[in-house]
């Protein structure tokens, strides 16, 4: 299974649809840097597969003060959390 | 497991070479290792010696160096984006006639070839872009 | 799942090196003996387009790089085929053979994916 790194915000540009569009059953997907902006979107969260699971890094989001902020679908995970999810996921994919 | 960590950002332009350094920060606590940082695209810059931010925001190409000492990871820099950016060694620097460098120990410029090599020797991959 | 490496190019050329940057290392494994594939999605299929030139002042494109390709033993291009569906282009016309794929499925059977 596959590790989708985003650092884009959907309001901004395409390719948090790409990545979308590229996982699978069972694959995951955190959101760092900008990416964290992509758990306000209620468009890009109502797309969400059900089936892939979506954590936003928690230094990120409250750096740009959005701690209380992400939407429902989205779980927050820690960095040793985003370690840990690079360790159990086969590869990743970096999408910039 | 073994990492090998790719940054592409330049420092203090983009968040990734912050993103990698507490990332490979956090291997260690998890029982984990950082084998190789690989320096690519406008990564590069991170390798300069003459890095000089304000006291306080925090100096990344010093941050590198602990984090190799602290891990005795790699500093992989690719020679060819190095170069053409202006980032080199001594020994670069008098191939090419200059008389000033800029990239020394902990960091080594090596070929993108070595990329693709840590990646294959390691058991994860992870990329930090701009 | 295979020891292979994945580059995957998703970015345009000229506007950024990250595509140049990108093939060159895909390049560079293959002269070397390396096992790389390599697969082009999102704006990285304008790489694949057959009509480009040098940029101003003599900035280098992806279209030589391009060819070279299957002359350092990276037989295997991919493209992604919503990529080209979205772009109004068909992988015939493109300046490599290229195979059309699902780049959720190409993705998967990979260890090592670097992405430019």
């Amino acid at each position: 299974m596959t590790l989708h790194i985003l650092n884009r915000s959907a309001f901004s540009s395409a390719t948090p649809d790409d990545a979308l569009r590229a996982t699978v059953p069972g694959d995951a997907l955190v959101l760092v840097e900008d990416g964290v902006y992509c758990a306000l979107d209620a468009r890009w969260c109502a797309s969400l597969p059900l089936d892939v699971a979506v954590y936003a890094l928690s230094e990120d989001l409250e750096a740009r003060g959005l701690g209380a902020r992400t939407d429902a679908r989205v779980q927050t995970v820690t960095v040793d959390g985003f370690v840990e999810l690079t360790a159990t996921h086969s590869q990743s994919i970096s999408w910039f | 497991m073994k990492y090998t960590l790719i940054v592409y950002g330049a420092p203090y332009s983009s968040q990734a070479a912050h993103s990698a350094l507490r990332f490979a920060r956090a291997l260690p606590g998890l029982g984990h290792t950082v084998a190789t940082v690989f320096f690519y695209h406008d990564g590069v810059y991170n390798a300069s010696t003459l890095i000089t931010p304000p006291q306080d925001e925090p100096h990344l190409n010093q941050a590198w160096a602990e984090l190799k000492t602290t891990q005795g990871c790699e500093l992989l820099v690719c020679v060819a984006a190095a170069l053409k950016r202006g980032v080199m060694n001594d020994a670069e620097a008098r191939r090419h006639g200059g008389e000033v460098h800029n990239l020394g120990e902990p960091f080594e410029l090596t070929g993108v070839g070595q990329l693709l090599a840590s990646a294959q020797s390691s058991d994860r991959t992870v990329t930090f872009a701009p | 799942m295979t020891d292979k490496t994945l580059i995957l190019i998703r970015h345009a050329p000229h506007g950024t090196s990250f595509a140049r940057e990108g093939i060159e290392a895909a390049l560079v494994g293959g002269a070397m003996g390396m096992a790389v594939d390599i697969v082009f999605a999102g704006d990285g299929v304008f790489c694949l387009l057959p009509d480009q030139s040098a940029g101003a002042l003599g900035q280098k494109g992806t279209l030589p790089m391009i060819k070279a390709l299957p002359m350092y033993d990276i037989e295997t291009i991919f493209v992604d085929r919503v990529a080209l569906q979205q772009r109004g282009l068909e992988v015939s016309a493109l300046a490599v053979d290229a195979i059309e794929c699902e780049l959720a499925s190409v993705t998967a059977s990979y260890r090592q994916i670097v992405s430019f």
